[in-house]
């Protein structure tokens, strides 16, 4: 069992060793003014309409990742936290913004020029059923990106799949398998196998528990938690689910259409929020959310087909003033590692 | 009992595939009693939609449906013809369902939605045939109850123009029109964000208290059941395994699978240091174990589990528990 | 989903869908014989035959025999598996090309699926069989020109199906998987998202020849395609027609051959059309 852990492990030593001009320092990834949009309209219809051209999905995002960081992007449906996760792994194009990994900027790298970089950036989708190839064995999904980044020579493929699986908790028999044979658990464990056998510096995981059954959410939280502690790995984990971030990140981002409006280390974030959003989440979890009384959040939510200027949460704000009608708050710093979004947090 | 609004004993529902029947949900019994939310908790595939279904007659045609008493305010719901069952359905038995949109004819404002069901209530009784009259008045009533305070404004709107948490609204809306005396809910909070999710739970609980009626509510969140409803029912692989008072199985559950169930869903409202895992998965319906259906994931398993199912045993405190622990029953 | 169904559930389910068996029993058939029977046959396909000049079906020879006195159930076999050869070259290379331009399409966009698109709608506003004739006239006569005018006229339908199908499965989790690992994009195309669109295309195809082969037959009929004394389902209904009324059975029995063959074909398309159709799984499934 430490034998197949020694050679992941010499294997994250020798990913360290290949990024050592790197300042250790420097975070693994700094997301900075990110912005993607989407095409609402288009032609005839985009002239005639009074409404944007464009949906902002992820509106001039910034934050930093450090190594072995779990950061967890927190928001609701619509809210722009699966966008940035794609974006960061290029499967959507940004608009404006810079993503460095490693002192390196990847925004507007080739195809070609990114590959060196892929092993670096993993991904765990939602679905596990849909993230793997239906045609292709566990073994093949598996196979695929040990010979495609040439991580060991082709006659330890084998063995290097079976480390993977067992490190996931499956036994190697699954190899053979397709994925329709197997369950949404032990499917989200192959994905999770594949992603870490590229001996990624960042997994982007994608609301990896939020359609697998109640009673198996915990195996697989607990396998996030123990191999980003085995490897040291950084996660960028995205859930609409706060007691589930609280679990696994060590910071937590909270996102509102778009809009990251605060941002701070888990526990402060749980015990001392600031942004009126955050607090009404808050309001919804934790020891206090156990009964339905206590304040409520009045108002509709932003509609940003429509709407364009002015704080996202200004319709459903207990706090606001007149300028937060006209413009979206810029972040800033109150404490080291706590930057919020919003004009008026020091009356709370 | 005699407060009882609705009776569910010994309920079965099995669909046919290619000639034979495959059982999803076995030995039912519950009773919703009026002016109490009970919960039917569940992970997906325990059959909790299906018992709702059941109960509400609106499963597909290959389903088969068995029970030994199905009753709704002493009448005998098994017996009941199509169409009266369809009569009393969105009347005096009312439901709201996960997906409002698919609720509404989208070519349609939302006031031809009041109107078509303040006219059906008219044909009911005088009482209700003058508020459908002056529907125009009660709905814009209506909708402020739901939360909804302009409500001539979105009378004159579309569906597709509605929120998700308006629309839920405006759907509560119409089955209030009747003052049924029971709600079936199957997870209606589901597409919601969490604000507007506890808006809605809510507007529910205060609904219920309101009407005084008897309200089922299907949801797999624990902390959504924690909240709103007086007893739930717990149901694993198609049978419930433990039905009590809320608060009685939030501090001290029976069953093996709601105390793991529990510890790994609750214990993340406080800060925890390492989940506790129910190992294994769900079983498939197809290939269900000779006894105990939880007993292959359990930690107290033992021979007698695997020896035959285990019954419904009364644990006193008005708790009943399907597990060889608490005796023989 | 239609696009993520195997072979394997195909065919087990092909054996329950009685059009589909029925299809599938016909073209084994007529591909068994036209693979064996010649073989058996104790005649040449051109071998004339001056002292049996037109008979009518016998024992010795069950279709008769031509003006030539070739034996006719001998040449229909030939000329059957000459029509076949020449549509399956012909659809393979449209069906091949079309695929390619449909992915591409689909997965590359931009300017490639603007051009490439309105290049399909051109060649589809024209009726296949005048599109065929148009193409023979501008390509010449041969039977090489015949497979490229089958290919021509194919492509359109492929490299819609291909862009439809792709559409969907490029959104698909595993392919955004296969991006992320670093997959380059034609390896993405061949190895993620070509075995998935397989299945229907593999039925365009199936409806596609026997379509096909009536464009050989049409073509050849008219003379521009295969010429005599090569046989081919076309030439000899063409031979055949101009005796019509001293030896009839020339051109019926080849005639009936071919509906056979194309009868075959088209079952076991729309037998394979209603497996992989969604809805109608959908419904069974239910």
């Amino acid at each position: 069992m430490w034998e197949e852990g020694a050679t992941f492990a010499a294997s994250c030593m020798a990913m360290v060793e290949k990024a050592a001009p790197v300042d250790k320092n420097t975070p693994l990834l700094s997301v900075r003014d990110l912005l993607v949009r989407f095409k609402l309209r288009d032609g005839l219809s985009a002239a005639l309409s009074r409404g944007p051209t464009y949906l902002k999905a992820v509106d001039e995002v910034s934050f930093d990742i450090g190594r072995g960081e779990v950061l967890g992007l927190v928001g609701e449906s619509g809210s722009g936290k699966t966008t940035i996760g794609k974006a960061i792994l290029r499967l959507y194009e940004p608009q404006s913004g810079s993503i460095v990994v490693n002192g390196v900027d990847i925004t507007r790298m080739g195809d070609r020029a990114l590959k060196r970089y892929r092993r670096d950036l993993q991904m765990v989708f939602q679905d596990p059923l849909s993230s793997l190839n239906p045609r292709h064995t566990v073994r093949t999904s598996l196979r695929t990106p040990l010979l495609l980044h040439k991580i060991c020579p082709p006659s330890e493929v084998e063995k290097r799949i079976d480390e993977a699986l067992t490190r996931s908790g499956l036994s190697p028999v699954f190899k053979a398998r397709y994925p329709h044979e197997l369950s949404g658990g032990q499917l989200q464990r192959v994905a999770i196998a594949r992603a870490l056998t590229m001996s990624p510096g960042l997994v982007v995981a994608d609301e990896p528990v939020s359609k697998l059954d109640v009673s198996v959410r915990a195996q697989i939280l607990n396998l996030f938690k123990d191999l980003q502690t085995k490897f040291g790995i950084s996660i960028i984990f995205i859930t609409h689910d706060l007691r589930v971030a609280r679990y696994l990140c060590h910071r937590i981002g909270v996102m509102y259409f778009g809009k990251l409006v605060e941002i701070a280390p888990v526990e402060e974030l749980f015990t001392a929020p600031k942004h009126p959003y955050t607090k009404a989440l808050l309001g919804t979890v934790g020891a206090e959310g156990e009964s339905l009384d206590g304040a409520q959040v009045a108002g509709e939510a932003f509609n940003p087909a429509a709407d364009t200027t002015g704080c996202r949460y200004y319709a459903r704000c207990p706090m606001r003033v007149d300028r937060c009608k006209t413009a979206h708050p810029p972040m800033e710093t109150i404490k080291s590692g706590h930057d919020i979004a919003c004009y008026e947090w020091r009356r709370s | 009992m005699s407060d009882a609004t609705l009776t569910v004993r010994n309920l079965a529902t099995g669909f046919k595939m290619g000639g034979r029947v495959m059982n999803v949900v076995r030995e039912v019994n519950l009773e919703v009693r009026k002016g109490e939310v009970l919960g039917l908790i569940g992970e997906s595939g325990s059959g909790k939609t299906v018992t709702g279904m059941s109960i509400l007659r609106l499963l597909p045609d290959n389903a088969v449906t068995e029970a030994d008493t199905l009753d709704f305010l002493g009448t005998d719901l098994l017996s009941l013809s199509a169409e009266r069952f369809r009569e009393m359905r969105g009347t005096r038995l009312a439901m709201v369902f996960q997906d409002p949109v698919g609720a509404f004819n989208p070519s349609k404002k939302i006031s031809w939605h009041l109107k078509q069901v303040f006219e059906r209530a008219g044909t009911k009784s005088p009482e209700h045939a003058a508020r459908a009259k002056n529907w125009r008045q009660a709905s814009i009533k209506l909708l402020a109850d739901v939360g909804i305070p302009h409500g001539a404004n979105v009378m004159r709107q579309y569906p597709h123009q509605l929120s998700g948490g308006m629309l839920q609204r405006t759907l509560i809306a119409l089955v209030l029109v009747f003052e049924p005396d029971l709600i079936v809910a199957d997870e209606p909070t589901t597409n919601l964000d969490n604000i507007v999710e506890r808006q809605i739970l809510r507007l529910f609980r205060d609904l219920q208290k309101r009407l005084d009626c008897g309200f089922l509510y299907v949801t797999h969140d624990m902390t959504i059941a924690a909240m709103l409803c007086d007893r739930i029912a717990v149901m694993y692989a198609g049978s419930i395994v433990e039905i009590g008072p809320t608060k009685q199985i939030f501090s001290d559950p029976k069953h093996p699978y709601t105390q793991g169930l529990l510890a790994s869903a609750l214990a993340l409202d406080t800060k925890t240091e390492r989940l506790q895992e129910i190992p294994g998965e769900l079983p498939n319906p197809g290939n269900l174990p000779p006894g105990c259906l939880f007993e292959p994931r359990c930690k107290f398993a033992k021979a007698e589990c695997r020896a035959k199912p285990p019954a419904m045993t009364d644990v006193g405190g008005g708790r009943n528990v399907r597990c060889v622990l608490y005796g023989h029953g | 989903m239609a696009t993520a169904t195997t072979f394997g559930t195909v065919l087990r389910e092909l054996r329950q869908n009685r059009v589909a068996a029925v299809g599938l029993g016909i073209t084994t058939f007529v591909l068994l014989a036209i693979a064996i029977g010649p073989s058996l046959s104790p005649y040449d396909p051109s071998m004339m035959d001056f002292t049996a000049i037109l008979q009518p079906p016998s024992w010795a020879h069950p279709f008769g025999t031509n003006s030539f006195g070739m034996d006719v159930l001998t040449r229909v076999l030939y000329g059957a598996r000459n029509s076949l050869l020449i549509s399956i070259v012909g659809v393979v290379l449209g069906g091949g090309l079309g695929t390619l331009i449909g992915m591409t399409s689909a997965y590359v966009g931009r300017w490639f699926d603007a051009i490439a698109m309105r290049f399909v709608d051109l060649v589809f506003s024209f009726p296949i069989f005048v599109l065929a004739l148009m193409l023979m006239l501008v390509l010449g006569f041969g039977v090489q020109n015949v497979i490229v005018a089958i290919a021509i006229v194919y492509i359109p339908n492929f490299a819609r199906l291909a862009r439809n199908t792709t559409m969907i499965v490029k959104s698909e989790p595993y392919v955004q998987a296969a991006q992320v690992m670093g997959q380059s994009r034609i390896r993405i195309m061949v190895r993620e998202i070509l075995p998935n669109i397989a299945a229907p295309l593999f039925v365009q195809f199936t409806v596609g020849l026997a379509f096909a082969i009536i464009i050989e037959a049409g073509l050849s009929f008219l003379g521009l395609g295969v010429q005599p004394p090569t046989p081919s389902l076309g030439v000899m209904m063409a031979d055949g027609k101009d005796y019509f009324h001293r030896g009839p059975w020339v051109l019926t029995l080849t005639g009936l051959a071919l509906m056979v063959t194309i009868l075959g074909l088209n079952l076991l398309g729309d037998g394979l059309r209603d497996l992989l159709d969604p809805r109608l799984r959908r419904r069974s499934a239910a």
